[in-house]
């Protein structure tokens, strides 16, 4: 069974920034409250590919998985590591971000892509697009835990969603300030 | 703070995000020549040192692989 919800943000701010606000969203976590469900973020690998200029990233994402305790004791804590993949490419202006869990990942698959674009109409905004994709694997016997967390991360991912816009715009508030001083 | 107590890699982190975000913003997404090659590899070998050693042995290190 396959789940999926879409949700669209246009930030009236350019590509370049945007793009840059995303990589600072999961730096200092320590000073960013809205985020406290983001126990740690590293980065992994990184490579720019010499021929085409593509900045590729991969990033452990550890997220605090609050649930119920029985589902504490099958994972073991209550901490879900993911797996986040980016391509920057700098020529065309385009950043797409899938992130799966690896954490329970042979029961239950969630999946986010995101894709971060200059505005078709507007050059001077970004389009950012996000999509949850959840697959659940068929154990009869493990089918309705699979929809209550199916729709547990659906509930968090909105929720998370909104606090991640909140940091994003501080965020390219504050480099467009930077900017505007002749900082960088 | 509860999460990054006990965190040894946090500076060596921090040096290398900060790196990493001078370098992204005003050369990378800029295309200055040489935009295709990062230049924070100091910074990455000591993070990814630390990193390596901190993961050595936990449940996380046979999930990254």
């Amino acid at each position: 069974m396959v789940r999926g919800y879409k949700q669209e943000h246009v930030y009236k701010h350019p590509w370049d920034r945007v793009t840059a606000a995303t990589w600072r969203k999961y730096q200092d976590l320590d000073n960013k409250p809205q985020l406290s469900h983001v126990l740690s973020v590293d980065t992994i690998a990184r490579r720019v590919d010499g021929a085409t200029g593509v900045l590729e990233s991969t990033r452990l994402v550890s997220v605090n998985a609050p649930c119920p305790w029985w589902l504490q004791r099958i994972i073991g804590d209550r901490v879900c590591h993911c797996i986040e993949r980016s391509s920057v490419d700098a020529a065309a202006q385009t950043m797409q971000i899938v992130t799966r869990n690896v954490t329970l990942k042979d029961f239950v698959e969630v999946e986010e892509k995101c894709w971060c674009s200059p505005h078709p109409q507007n050059p001077d905004w970004t389009l950012f697009r996000q999509e949850m994709n959840i697959r659940c694997s068929t154990l009869s016997a493990l089918a309705s835990l699979a929809e209550k967390i199916e729709q547990r991360c659906i509930e968090k991912f909105q929720q998370n969603s909104a606090k991640g816009r909140q940091v994003m715009e501080q965020l390219c508030a504050f480099l467009e300030k930077e900017s505007s001083l002749g900082g960088s | 703070s509860r999460r990054s107590s006990g965190d040894p890699c946090k500076a060596a982190r921090s040096a290398y995000d900060r790196c990493f975000n001078r370098w992204y913003l005003e050369t990378y997404v800029k295309k200055m020549e040489p935009w295709k090659k990062e230049d924070c590899g100091a910074e990455w070998e000591e993070y990814q040192a630390c990193f390596t050693k901190r993961l050595e042995g936990t449940k996380i290190e046979q999930l990254v692989k």
